[in-house]
């Protein structure tokens, strides 16, 4: 039996202005999504889809600590492309740029050790 | 303006012109007095139509909460709007996405100008008031000012703080890429490090950030602002900290390089002033005539 991919869509089931890292940035913040959504589907094993369509001003500091910061948590970038997948019709560009961020941040992990 | 003085009266009775960064660089400095010490300031509006219009337009008199009624708001111009340390940042930020869309014509790099705002003043917040280097009682901490315009398929936005200074802050959070490009870009001018100025290391501070190496990404903003100009065909960033100012230029014709540099500046910015342009290319014509606005 085929698992369906459960979906995760930003602006309607975690916020529609997500912003910043920290929750000292404010509630919506890519620390809580990072820890509220994308760990608890990586530990068990789930498969996720993100929808970012709708999502308004999503900058680099949210994307990248929400998932560059899986890498810091300890997923490796194999365990998070095989288990989420980011979706973006509205600007598939973020794909690439959230992709970097997985990348880079196990770069600097790999770097540390 | 010292806040220990008795007050301060500014008179712009006969002011002719005032640009618009003049104006939101004037709202923030009275914000500051008036936050630091309540009543400080009082002054009169200029005798001439032109730059009371030009203040009545930016939200002038509307974000200090004075003057008799409500003037209109203009649907090309994005009122001077400040905050802090806020939750709320990308709500307040929000008409400058729609303003960017009627400009630019495309809903994600509208959403993309939204973002990279955003990111600009979350890097504010984080960075700007370093209480290691910000001297007490002299700034409203956390504090930013945004304003912007649209022009035919052009746009201008316009971010100012009270902060310590991209070169005082990039030390602290770039680290050894930073001293890096700094020391190569000294050495082509046959300095060392103890010359370097505001703008050696404010260029340098850019430059190690859209490299993308160091530390993990932080402070994106103005990154986000000169990937921006690349993607939409034209524009300029033009970012004056205390003693420095450095510029990017990116001309429509692509068989053009866009340009960058640094230099000193002869008064010192009391904070950090980011004056943004971008533009579009659509269907490959170009809006004849602007100037870059340094």
């Amino acid at each position: 039996m085929l698992m369906q991919r459960e979906i995760i869509r930003i602006a309607e089931q975690f916020s529609r202005f997500p912003y910043g890292r920290y929750p000292d940035h404010g509630p919506n913040n890519g620390e809580r999504f990072r820890e509220e959504y994308l760990i608890p589907a990586l530990r068990d094993g789930r498969e996720l889809a993100v929808d970012l369509d709708g999502a308004r001003g999503l900058g680099p500091s949210f994307l990248e600590e929400a998932f560059g910061g899986l890498v810091r948590a300890g997923f490796s970038p194999e365990q998070i492309n095989s288990l989420i997948r980011v979706n973006s019709e509205d600007d598939p560009s973020y794909l690439e740029e959230i992709q970097s961020y997985i990348n880079d941040a196990a770069a600097l992990v790999g770097a540390a050790h | 303006m010292d806040a220990r003085r008795e007050g301060v009266f500014i008179d712009l009775a006969d002011c002719e012109h005032i640009s618009p960064v003049v104006c939101l660089m004037l709202c923030a400095e009275i914000e500051r007095c008036q936050g630091l010490r309540y009543n400080s300031v009082n002054g009169c509006d200029p005798r001439s139509e032109e730059p009371r219009q030009m203040l009545r337009g930016m939200g002038f008199h509307r974000r200090l909460g004075i003057g008799r009624g409500k003037a209109p708001s203009v649907p090309s111009i994005v009122e001077i709007r400040s905050g802090g340390q806020d939750a709320d940042i990308p709500e307040k930020l929000d008409d400058v996405a729609r303003i960017a869309e009627r400009v630019l014509g495309d809903p994600s790099l509208a959403n993309r100008v939204h973002g990279a705002l955003n990111e600009a003043m979350l890097n504010v917040s984080m960075h700007a008031y370093d209480r290691e280097f910000l001297t007490p009682g002299k700034a409203l901490e956390g504090r930013w000012w945004v304003a912007g315009f649209a022009n035919d398929n052009e746009l201008i936005f316009m971010a100012y703080d009270h902060g310590v200074g991209i070169a005082t802050t990039a030390p602290k959070t770039i680290g050894e890429e930073l001293y890096r490009r700094l020391d190569q870009a000294l050495a082509m001018i046959g300095l060392g490090r103890a010359d370097a100025l505001d703008h050696h290391i404010i260029e340098a501070a850019i430059k190690a950030r859209r490299s993308r190496t160091g530390k993990a990404q932080h402070g994106k903003g103005l990154t986000s602002m000169i990937d921006l100009i690349q993607r939409a065909g034209r524009g300029s960033v033009s970012i004056c900290s205390h003693g420095g100012q450095y510029l990017y230029s990116k001309p429509a014709d692509p068989a053009m390089e866009p340009t960058e540099g640094s230099l000193p500046l002869a008064h010192s910015v009391p904070g950090t002033l980011i004056i943004w342009h971008i533009a579009s290319i659509k269907n490959g014509k170009d809006n004849a005539g602007h100037a870059h606005a340094a």
